[in-house]
Parts: structure tokens; sequence; C-alpha cells
């Protein structure tokens, strides 16, 4: 009778152990995974709450980007505006007392950071007393185009009269985000010499003319 | 009174042994039932966390809908920080030469003048070096040299450091005696500005 009872015993140990392992263990796998998915899910719901709030936010700032932008391009204009910043600099000599004796714009060339950036070397000779060479010089970083002085050399000079005059070089830089001229890219497997062309530097900027033919 | 059984023992046995079975087999099929009541409530707990999760679900893709329809208006503030950016790389160690050759005229020692000046910005090839500047001066003896170097390398002039004098030769202006001078020094960050901060208008 003992024995009878030990063979059940160990029957229903057995069977619950196979119940265990052949019906429960795949559902509480299941169970796990489905939750480690849930986990998932809930912290995709918290960076996308997250990412409408900022979303909402830009919307609401909507007005004040559009004018920020406004300033950013009347910084960096899309076209080189060369009329307006020989008007602007003139204007400025004139406020600021300097003679504005030479203006060498160069035309715009790629920047040498690999940016999107088209460069404006300008070179200016003035003349006038320090303060207003000073005055000048400050207006030039007030200005509403963005106008970077790179280089200045002074040189003081007397007059007739006894007065003494300083004449300044200044080296600066304007920004523009077009080329002057749109560059032609050679057809494709065109070589010179052996060597292909090499045109990714050299592509127009959004402001150029494609109308206007070197 | 005591009962008094009157059947043979074989009987009592039989009915014995068939209530053993009996309850064996109530026994038996308890257990498989509470096998199966188990089962079902682990097949509970599955559906329940696929529901937890078909609900999650749905509530992102409803958010996703609504990132979706307010992507456009993230396009204006990408606009704003490339073109920030833009600026921020023009103005990379830009030099106000306004307030430098102010701070130059404010420090100059009273017996020194200066006939020219030279100001470049270069790259930056030594760490906290981002220009140079060279300048030839007069002075009325030698000790105005000395004096001049010091006013270069003081304190309140954060933008110039490294000063020196190549030449120093003695002269006449009129009837007094001079010295003539070369000097340079070097542009630190110092004299770098923020100018970027400045221009480009913060969204809050």
């Amino acid at each position: 009778m003992r024995r009878v009872a030990i063979f059940v015993l160990l029957g229903v140990l057995l069977a619950t152990a196979a119940w265990w392992f052949f019906l429960i263990s795949p559902r509480n796998a299941s169970i796990a995974d489905l939750q480690d998915e849930t986990f998932v899910a809930v912290d995709t719901e918290q960076r996308l709450r997250v990412q409408i709030r900022q979303l909402q936010d830009i919307r609401d700032r909507e007005v004040e980007y559009i004018a920020a932008v406004g300033q950013l391009d009347a910084l960096i204009p899309d076209r080189p505006l060369l009329e307006d910043f020989i008007e602007q600099v003139y204007a400025l000599a004139n406020d600021t007392g300097v003679e504005l004796q030479t203006l060498s714009p160069s035309v715009p060339a790629a920047s040498t950071d690999g940016s999107e950036l088209r460069e404006i070397a300008v070179s200016g000779q003035i003349e006038g007393e320090f303060f207003e060479i000073l005055g000048f010089l400050f207006g030039l970083s007030d200005m509403e185009r963005l106008v970077r002085v790179d280089s200045v050399a002074l040189s003081a000079s007397t007059e007739e009269d006894g007065t003494t005059v300083l004449s300044a070089s200044i080296e600066m830089r304007l920004f523009t985000l077009a080329d002057l001229l749109p560059i032609v890219a050679p057809t494709t497997g065109e070589e010179t010499d052996g060597e292909t062309t090499n045109t990714t530097a050299a592509e127009p900027g959004p402001g150029a003319n494609p109308e206007v033919e070197p | 009174m005591r009962p008094i059984n009157l059947l043979p023992p074989e009987v009592a046995q039989e009915r014995g042994r068939r209530r053993r079975v009996a309850i064996a087999v109530f026994a038996a099929f308890a257990y498989v039932f509470l096998l199966g009541v188990g089962v079902l409530y682990w097949n509970g707990r599955v559906d329940a966390a696929r529901d937890d999760l078909d609900a999650q679900t749905s509530i992102n893709q409803s958010l996703e809908r609504e990132v979706t329809e307010l992507g456009n208006t993230a396009d204006v503030r990408t606009q704003y920080e490339a073109k920030a950016e833009l600026v921020r790389g023009a103005l990379a160690i830009d030099v106000d030469w306004g307030i430098l050759l102010n701070d130059l005229a404010r420090l100059l020692p009273p017996r020194v003048w200066v006939e020219t000046f030279n100001g470049t910005v270069s790259a930056e090839s030594i760490p906290g070096v981002i220009g140079q500047v060279s300048f030839s001066g007069v002075g009325f003896d030698f000790p105005d040299v000395s004096a001049w170097l010091r006013a270069l390398d003081s304190d309140q002039f954060a933008g110039i450091t490294g000063p020196w004098v190549s030449t120093v030769s003695q002269g006449i202006i009129g009837v007094d005696g001079v010295v003539t001078f070369s000097s340079t020094a070097v542009l630190t960050t110092g004299a770098a500005t923020d100018r970027a901060d400045t221009l480009i208008p913060e969204v809050p």
C-alpha cells in the first residue's frame, strides 16, 4: 500500500513538472516577452509625448522662429547683394566722417570650412582721424549684414596744416549662400590629361542666376 | 447498542476497495481539473499582457500620427538652427578691432605714440593664439619702450600677450631726440568677440 502511495506521489510530481515545463513555462515566456515589448512601447510613448511637447512649443513660437530666420537671412543673404553693401558702407563712411577711398570686393568663393557659405573678401581703404576710424570699425560690426574684419592696418601721416590723419587698410569678409555665376559641370567621364576633373565644390548655390553664362 | 454485521468480511473489503478507487478517480479528476484551471489562468495572463501591449501600441500609433501632423512645424526650427550655425561658423575667431584699438589708445603710455599698426586674424595654430599684431612707434627715450611693453603685457589688455620689441633706434624729430621701435604681440582669445551670440536672435 505504501509503495502504491509512493508511486502515485511520484506520478503526481512528474505530471506536475511536465505540466509546468510543457504548458506553463512557454506561457510565462510569452508573458515576459509581451511585458518587455510593453515596456519598450511605454518608453516610446514617453519619447513621443516629449517630441509632441517640443513640436507644440515650436508651433506656438513659429512667428518668433520666422522672425529670427528673417534676421539671420539679413546677416547672411541668399544672394551676394553687393550693391546694398556698397551703399551701406558709403553711408557708414559719411556718418562716421571717414573718407572712403577704395573698396575692392572679390567674387564669392566657397568657404574653406566646407560649409555652404560663400565668402566675399573685400579690401577697403579709408582715411580719417582715430576716433572716426574707430567709429567706422564699430559700425561695420553693427551692420545689418554680417561683416567680419580679418585685418586692420593703420598708418599715421601728417597733413600740411599739421593735423595727423590715419590711413586704414581693412580686410573684410561678407558671406552669402550663392555663387555669382553658375559653374558649368563637365560632362560625365570628361577627362583632361587622364585626370578626372572634380566639380564637387563648384556647384552653384541656391541663389545663383542660371541664365547668366560666363 | 453495538451494531452487528452478519455479512462476510470479503464484502466489507470489496466496499472499501471500491471506495478507495472512487476516491482515487475523484482525486485524479480534481488534479487534472486543477491543472486545467492553471492553464486557463496562465492563458488569461498571456491575453492580459497581449491586451496591454495592444493598448500601448494603439496609444503610440495615435501619438505618431500627431507627431506626423506636427512634423512640418519642426522645419522652421531646423532652418533657424542651420542658419544660426552658419553665423557661428562665419564668426569663428572674430576680433572686435574697434575695442582692441580703443583699449590700445587707453593704455598707451604717456610718452609713446604709435605710427603704424597692423593686426591680422589667423587660424588658431597655437591654442589660445588667434592672430598677430605689429606696431611701429616712437618714444622719447629707451625707458618709454619698456613702459610700452609693460602696458601691452598688463592684465588690463586681455586680448594681447607676448609683446616683443625687435628694434629700438635713436632718432631726431625736429630738435628733440626720440627712439623709434618696432614691436609685435600675439592676439589671444581674449580679443575674440561673442558677436555670434549677440547677433543670433534667441527664441526662448
